[in-house]
């Protein structure tokens, strides 16, 4: 056989991804995982017991390729209580493979070779390679936090243990770097919030100013990549917060994408939404038909189910506080850790990031210890942790258009138990 | 100003196989044309599934698949199809085999590439071949004659059809050299064959080899979907393979389904066996299209493979699936449609060629469009016979061929099957 066997387009992607490698260091070097982001805190016994249940009674055969009949329902009744949406379940809702499925599949629907989509940095690094295989181009506006702030500022906004989300703690979007790089290729807007890996929500006024600029661009469609829309923090509830599918000037042109396995802390149930107007998502169900085909049934029925159960929303509301409350304790080991880094508090998502600029790394961590190629200070800051910390956060450049600006980064998540927080805590201190 | 990509263009209508199930539910049809079993799943993977979801991990595992899963698939083939796989670099599992393929065709196919398929081509191949930018070219297989109903029921002896030289369906060698080039990237093989359910031999196998001998860099995609139905002299998992033919098995990618095996389409569980760079693509294929499957279904799926690592269970559905086949060739054979049949050597499905059918004027008529004679025979059935079966000309590049098959799904209770019968006779 010839060298040439793998194609093209995955040449770039044959190394294990990110998450993956962290995770296996972690293992290996026993350190504390506030990587990849899977809660490690046991998920609810109601979606177990309603998998066990429907295992045993629901059809172990092919199912209809948009999803189980009684998933859309009970997903369409939720969201539509929860978000204030109408979603038509034959016409307007599509589950696939999780939230990661249910993108490849938007992705394959629209956008043609050399359409151009939007990212807006940090970008969580899956959408750059499934835009790819689209033969599309991925074009990344940076977000940039306001100000760095110094570790006393912060704790001093500490009340009873809490700490509010301010101003001193936005990123902002650059709107005229976006109306620059937008142009008639331009075919998609991918929008995540709350956003992996810094945790903004965005406001209603950013959603409108969005609205206006996209309204010289009607070609153009938004994704929105709503995988934490449950858990965000401070004022907003649960599900309801700014978000595009309801705003009035971006709603009929956004498609949004939800995760049921991150609703209910389960990462491998591999349940995702995607919710739009009729034809974007005809375009997605035929996609999934090539894709996947179909889902399996009893996951589907047993989701169902779930989301039946939680349809008065007060688990969200336990699961949010408790999410809020790690994300707290993750912050305040930060800010008393003996590293110098700077910090933002998030208001949502699984995830913290801090800045690392002004850290001193040992030398030897600026190399990689494969090939001794040179590495970014984000990921030397990562190798530093896993080796002599006993800690792994996840570099954020491959986040990134601009390397340079994302290896200023690392996340850190808080979708962890709080013994396994402490334990991280006390290495950093 | 439209907003779906042009590759999708072709493909908004309902599926097919889809279209043709609600047709049959709306119109109280015998539904012989999807093909999944309609007979209980074994309790078996019922019980796995829900003893399974109440202690395996539920956040992310492994993307090329939970290291249980790929140990006992492993294990499985190994025993079963006599191969062996290294785990961490020649297997992997998705989420049934058509993810497998999709993987497999992202993970080896470069804009511009040509694919050989062997028409009839599983209809879902074309579409995945395209995504990629790539070319699909159908060579077509062929029967070697027509058989009436007086020569069939000729090898009709204790309630089995003998297979005989007259059913074979044959691959033209010299059309295929001459399709082949430097373009061709992939060669797509089904074997038992969907929808014909023929088994490749050894000898053509051979022939393949000599061919593929002088373009090195065409990768074989073998679809073993249906490797546990094989009649005839044929055992379960063991008939002539690319994955374990000595000149072909290190450029051959093996895509088989657990769901099928465990007549459960809807498990959503498939593997990939074969060349590690190959895989490896197929991996990193995987990362971006599922990430990772559910880690129960996977444990679930394991434990079976374990419970039926020596391989008698896979005698007793073979041997009801054999009978199933019998039953309704024989239905066909005996109904008052004036068909031509082959007895198929493995799969789910049988093909009749419906060339001397008196098919009514109105099937062929769809708002204006001309049908095909096979859909016009399908809408024929569905109307005025109540049972439904699936058009052929999908399955091949050249419709004028494809439009005289259409195919039979035997994986059905007997109940079904002798009321698909009886509409028939």
């Amino acid at each position: 056989m010839q060298d040439n066997i793998i194609a093209d387009r995955m040449a770039p992607y044959l190394q294990l991804q990110m998450y993956a490698k962290f995770t296996q260091l972690a293992v290996k070097n026993s350190c504390v995982n506030m990587g990849q982001g899977f809660p490690n805190f046991p998920p609810p016994q109601f979606l177990r017991q309603a998998i066990a249940e429907e295992a045993l009674t629901e059809s172990l055969q092919y199912t209809i390729t948009a999803g189980h009949p009684r998933l859309l329902k009970a997903a369409a009744d939720f969201f539509e209580k929860h978000m204030g949406v109408k979603v038509d379940t034959a016409k307007e809702i599509v589950a696939s493979s999780g939230a990661q499925s249910v993108l490849a599949c938007v992705f394959q629907a629209l956008l043609n070779p050399d359409d151009e989509v939007i990212c807006f940095d940090p970008a969580f690094d899956f959408y750059r390679p499934l835009i790819e295989f689209q033969g599309a181009k991925h074009v990344g506006v940076p977000l940039k936090p306001g100000q760095l702030n110094s570790k006393a500022s912060i704790l001093n906004r500490f009340e009873n243990g809490k700490i509010k989300f301010s101003k001193e703690d936005e990123w902002h979007l650059d709107y005229e770097y976006l109306e620059q790089r937008i142009n008639a290729k331009t075919k998609m807007v991918i929008l995540n919030s709350p956003q992996n890996p810094i945790g903004k929500v965005f406001s209603v006024e950013e959603l409108d100013r969005l609205a206006e600029i996209l309204e010289k661009h009607p070609q153009i469609i938004v994704c929105e990549d709503a995988a934490y829309h449950h858990v965000v923090f401070g004022g907003y509830q649960p599900f309801s917060y700014p978000r595009c599918f309801t705003h009035p000037k971006l709603k009929s042109k956004t498609v949004c994408v939800t995760s049921a396995g991150k609703m209910f802390s389960a990462t491998g149930l591999r349940i995702g939404f995607a919710m739009g107007d009729e034809k974007y998502i005809k375009a997605i169900k035929s996609a999934q038909t090539y894709h996947n085909f179909c889902l399996n049934p009893v996951l589907q029925t047993a989701t169902a189910k779930c989301l039946e159960q939680t349809i008065d929303g007060q688990y969200f509301t336990e699961i949010r506080d408790l999410y809020e409350e790690q994300s707290t304790m993750l912050l305040k080991g930060l800010l008393e850790s003996r590293l110098n880094l700077h910090c933002w508090v998030p208001q949502g998502g699984y995830f913290l990031v801090t800045d690392i600029s002004d850290v001193d790394i040992p030398e030897k961590y600026f190399k990689d210890d494969q090939d001794g190629h040179q590495l970014t200070k984000d990921f030397a800051f990562a190798y530093y942790m896993a080796c002599e910390i006993g800690v792994v956060c996840i570099p954020c450049s491959p986040y990134f258009e601009n390397k340079e600006l994302g290896s200023r980064f690392v996340r850190w998540a808080f979708c962890k138990t709080t013994e396994t927080i402490q334990d991280a805590c006390n290495r950093l201190k | 100003m439209q907003p779906i990509a042009n590759r999708m263009l072709n493909y908004l209508q309902p599926q097919m196989y889809a279209k043709f199930t609600m047709l049959a539910n709306q119109k109280g049809c015998i539904n012989l044309g999807q093909g999944f079993p309609n007979f209980p799943s074994p309790q078996m993977m019922r019980d796995a599934l829900s003893e399974e979801a109440q202690t395996e991990s539920l956040q992310y595992t492994m993307t090329s698949g939970h290291p249980k899963l790929l140990h006992s698939a492993s294990k499985f083939f190994e025993q079963q199809i006599g191969c062996k796989i290294n785990v961490d670099k020649e297997i992997m599992a998705s989420s049934g085999a058509q993810a497998v393929l999709s993987c497999v065709m992202q993970g080896v196919l470069n804009p511009g590439d040509e694919v050989i398929l062997f028409d009839p081509a599983f209809d879902l191949y074309r579409p995945m071949i395209e995504f990629q930018g790539a070319r699909h070219i159908g060579v077509p297989i062929i029967p070697k004659k027509l058989n009436n109903k007086q020569e069939i029921i000729k090898r009709y002896k204790d309630g089995k059809f003998q297979y005989s030289q007259d059913d074979d369906w044959e691959l033209d060698f010299n059309y295929l050299e001459r399709v082949i080039n430097k373009k061709t990237k992939l060669l797509l093989l089904n074997s038992p064959m969907n929808p014909i359910g023929k088994v490749f031999s050894t000898e053509e196998y051979n022939q393949l080899a000599d061919i593929l001998d002088r373009h090195p860099q065409v990768v074989v995609c073998e679809d073993a979907a249906y490797h546990h139905i094989t009649f005839g002299k044929y055992q379960p998992f063991n008939y002539p393979r690319c994955i374990t033919h000595p000149r072909l098995k290190d450029r051959t990618v093996c895509v088989t389904s657990a769901g099928k095996m465990y007549s459960s389409t809807g498990l959503r569980v498939g593997f990939a066996v074969g060349n590690e760079e190959i895989i490896k693509g197929i991996k990193a294929a995987q990362t971006y299209h599922i990430f990772c499957l559910n880690p129960v279904i996977q444990t679930a799926t394991a434990k079976c493979l374990d419970q039926t690592l020596d391989g008698k269970y896979f005698q007793s559905v073979k041997n009801l699936y054999e009978e199933q086949a019998n039953m309704l060739l024989k239905g066909l054979v005996d109904s008052r449609l004036n068909m031509n049949y082959w007895v198929p050597q493995g799969g789910y499905f049988v093909v009749t060629d419906i060339s001397q059918i008196q098919i009514p004027e109105k099937y062929f008529d769809d708002n204006g469009n001309r049908l095909t004679r096979d859909f016009a025979f399908a809408y024929y059935m569905i109307n005025e016979f109540g049972v439904v079966c699936i058009p052929c000309s999908p399955y091949y590049e050249n419709k004028q061929l494809g439009q005289n098959y259409v195919r039979w799904a035997f994986c059905k209770t007997t109940e079904t099957i002798q009321e698909a019968i009886n509409r028939l006779k």
